[in-house]
């Protein structure tokens, strides 16, 4: 029988791969990519805590997670777009220098 | 919570729906083909059968045994998958939406709905905006530049005419307290005058609208409008791939009509002396012809105004409705 | 049933978010995140979340992504201006060998709270329960939220005008 263990270990899993994405990928896009898993790693383990538990605030909270998703990815991609338009460049790493 | 009897009901089910809007979508293009020719004052197909009855199967079988070009330069992998994305969310789409009123067969009662589970008209929409992926892969992995505008196209058109259809809905939704698409053909029961068309014109003519977007017809079809950029997304497509665009069109066509006959039109009720199911088949008759006509009368707009119309009227009016209907529940 | 799906939908979900991190070019990394966003949103619909279940779809599926792989179109970023990530593959699985400790202190954590005995309600995760408790409970995060969005919303609209100012 599946129980909160099985879900909590898939979360524990996804949140492990993003946060590995996140760390290791010098690709922008990837960077959001990864940052997507992240949070729905997250929302799947509230979801879960929230059904076995009976209490409906973790749906709340995976909600408004996505809620917040929705937002960085409006601001992330229209910064991405400013800067690949400036660099030609989707390179993490051409971020460094600090001038306009 | 599962059974195994439900599984079986729900598995003939699915094949049931699958069967018959497939076929009904073939036979829409001949309807098509006829209608658009009467209005036009010409015969439309004559030579296959009584009527160019037959023209359907002759289509069929040169549809399954054209050769399946796929283009040098595409992405083998997803040039392939795209139209079986755009099939499969049309049908998808279906599994929440109920089709006539529940009858009982062998003393067994049938419910006419594959699963009836109480986000249907979210899980309609959502899966409906899904289905942008098979337009917008076939696109980019055709290596062709007609193929490439006509996806995005598709992409942009969509993704703002799903904020459209999607407020519009809202209303009618505010009203009846339910998005089970059962429920809100229970809310219409009482003839003619309970249609939710009365109290919600706007609204139903919003969708409509919208409706005709998501579906790419006439006059919003510029898409796949071959003056200007050949078949769009399916420029390089032949054969039984191309068909299955063809099909996820239609059955997208069915959906739509089934979603308005529900929400504004009575649904599946009986009406005076016709009774609930042939009611329904007489309303997505109405809306498939309506489709038929309006390509007929109508021609194309351009892009920019349909982004227009969509951003600066259509949505404007939608969350009006939203807030008027919101003053008048209060 | 409810096993096997379980096992089924997170096992594609893994393959997604694995084929993520590891494919170079980014249409295909977003294909692949297609495959996780929809395997979760049935594990959802599996937690009696339906209407996080049709939000996901929405939101994540049907716009989240549609608008990054219509990004990447817009780019269109050349091969040879991805970023070179050389030893990629071994970063990566070093990095998860590290992480497993996390995982095993969030479980320790849960396993010290206290589990749900009584049977569920009949409602739970249905839309009405979850509106009225989204507008009565929540009421100030959800006004918070919106104003978010509407922020967001008013950004993106400012990085995507013209320089005429």
């Amino acid at each position: 029988m599946i129980g909160l263990t099985h879900y909590l270990v898939l979360t524990g899993i996804l949140f492990s791969i993003g946060l590995v994405g996140v760390m290791r990928r010098t690709n922008l896009l990837m960077l959001f990519f990864s940052t997507e898993i992240l949070l729905n790693a997250v929302n799947i383990g509230f979801v879960a805590v929230s059904k076995f538990y009976g209490d409906l605030s973790g749906q709340m909270f995976a909600f408004f997670i996505i809620a917040v998703a929705a937002s960085e990815v409006a601001v992330g991609l229209g910064l991405l777009i400013l800067w690949y338009k400036r660099n030609g460049s989707v390179d993490l790493n051409s971020l460094q220098m600090m001038k306009g | 919570m599962f059974d195994t009897a439900v599984i079986i009901e729900t598995v003939v089910k699915a094949v049931i729906v699958v069967a018959v809007i497939a076929a009904l979508a073939g036979f829409a293009t001949f309807i098509e083909r006829k209608v658009l020719a009467f209005m036009q004052r010409r015969l439309g197909p004559m030579h296959v059968g009584p009527y160019g009855l037959l023209q359907l199967a002759a289509d069929g079988i040169k549809l399954f045994t054209k050769e399946d070009i796929i283009p040098q330069n595409a992405i083998k992998p997803i040039f392939m998958i795209a139209p079986v994305i755009a099939a499969t969310t049309a049908f998808v789409a279906m599994a929440a939406v109920p089709y006539f009123p529940e009858f009982t067969l062998f003393g067994y009662t049938i419910h006419p709905i594959i699963s009836d589970i109480n986000v249907a008209l979210l899980y309609v929409m959502g899966v409906a905006s899904v289905g942008i992926y098979g337009p917008l892969l076939a696109g980019m992995s055709s290596a062709n530049k007609w193929s490439l505008l006509g996806a995005a196209r598709a992409v942009v058109q969509m993704l703002s005419f799903e904020v459209v259809s999607g407020l519009s809905v809202l209303a009618p939704i505010m009203m009846i307290g339910s998005l089970s698409l059962i429920d809100i053909n229970d809310a219409q029961t009482g003839g003619i005058g309970d249609w939710l068309i009365w109290k919600q014109p706007l609204a139903f003519v919003l969708f409509a609208i919208a409706g005709f977007m998501e579906t790419n017809r006439a006059p919003f079809d510029t898409v796949e409008f071959e003056a200007e950029i050949v078949a769009g997304y399916a420029t390089e497509y032949s054969g039984m791939r191309w068909g299955l665009f063809f099909i996820g069109e239609y059955a997208n066509m069915i959906t739509i009509s089934v979603l308005v006959s529900i929400i504004f039109m009575g649904g599946y009720n009986a009406f005076w002396f016709i009774p609930g199911g042939l009611m329904m088949l007489l309303k997505v008759s109405f809306w498939i012809f309506l489709f038929l006509w309006v390509r007929a009368a109508w021609p194309h707009v351009r892009p920019d105004q349909l982004m227009w119309v969509c951003w600066k009227v259509l949505m404007p009016l939608s969350v009006v409705n939203i807030v008027i209907t919101g003053f008048a529940l209060l | 049933m409810n096993d096997f799906l379980f096992i089924f939908l997170s096992f594609f979900a893994l393959l997604g978010a694995f084929g993520m991190i590891v494919l170079h070019q980014p249409v295909h990394s977003a294909l692949s995140l297609i495959v996780t966003l929809l395997a979760l949103a049935g594990l959802f619909a599996l937690l009696n979340a339906s209407f996080l279940f049709a939000v996901q779809i929405i939101v994540y599926a049907g716009a989240i992504l549609t608008l990054f792989i219509f990004i990447i179109m817009f780019l269109n970023v050349k091969e040879s201006n991805l970023p070179k990530e050389p030893n990629k593959t071994l970063y990566l699985f070093l990095g998860g060998i590290v992480l497993i400790p996390l995982n095993l202190l969030v479980l320790r954590a849960f396993y010290a709270m206290p589990l749900l005995r009584e049977p569920l309600a009949e409602d739970f995760g249905e839309i009405k329960p979850l509106g009225a408790e989204l507008f009565t409970k929540w009421l100030l995060p959800f006004e918070l939220i919106s104003l978010l969005l509407l922020v967001a919303l008013i950004g993106a609209v400012v990085f995507a005008r013209k320089d005429e100012v």
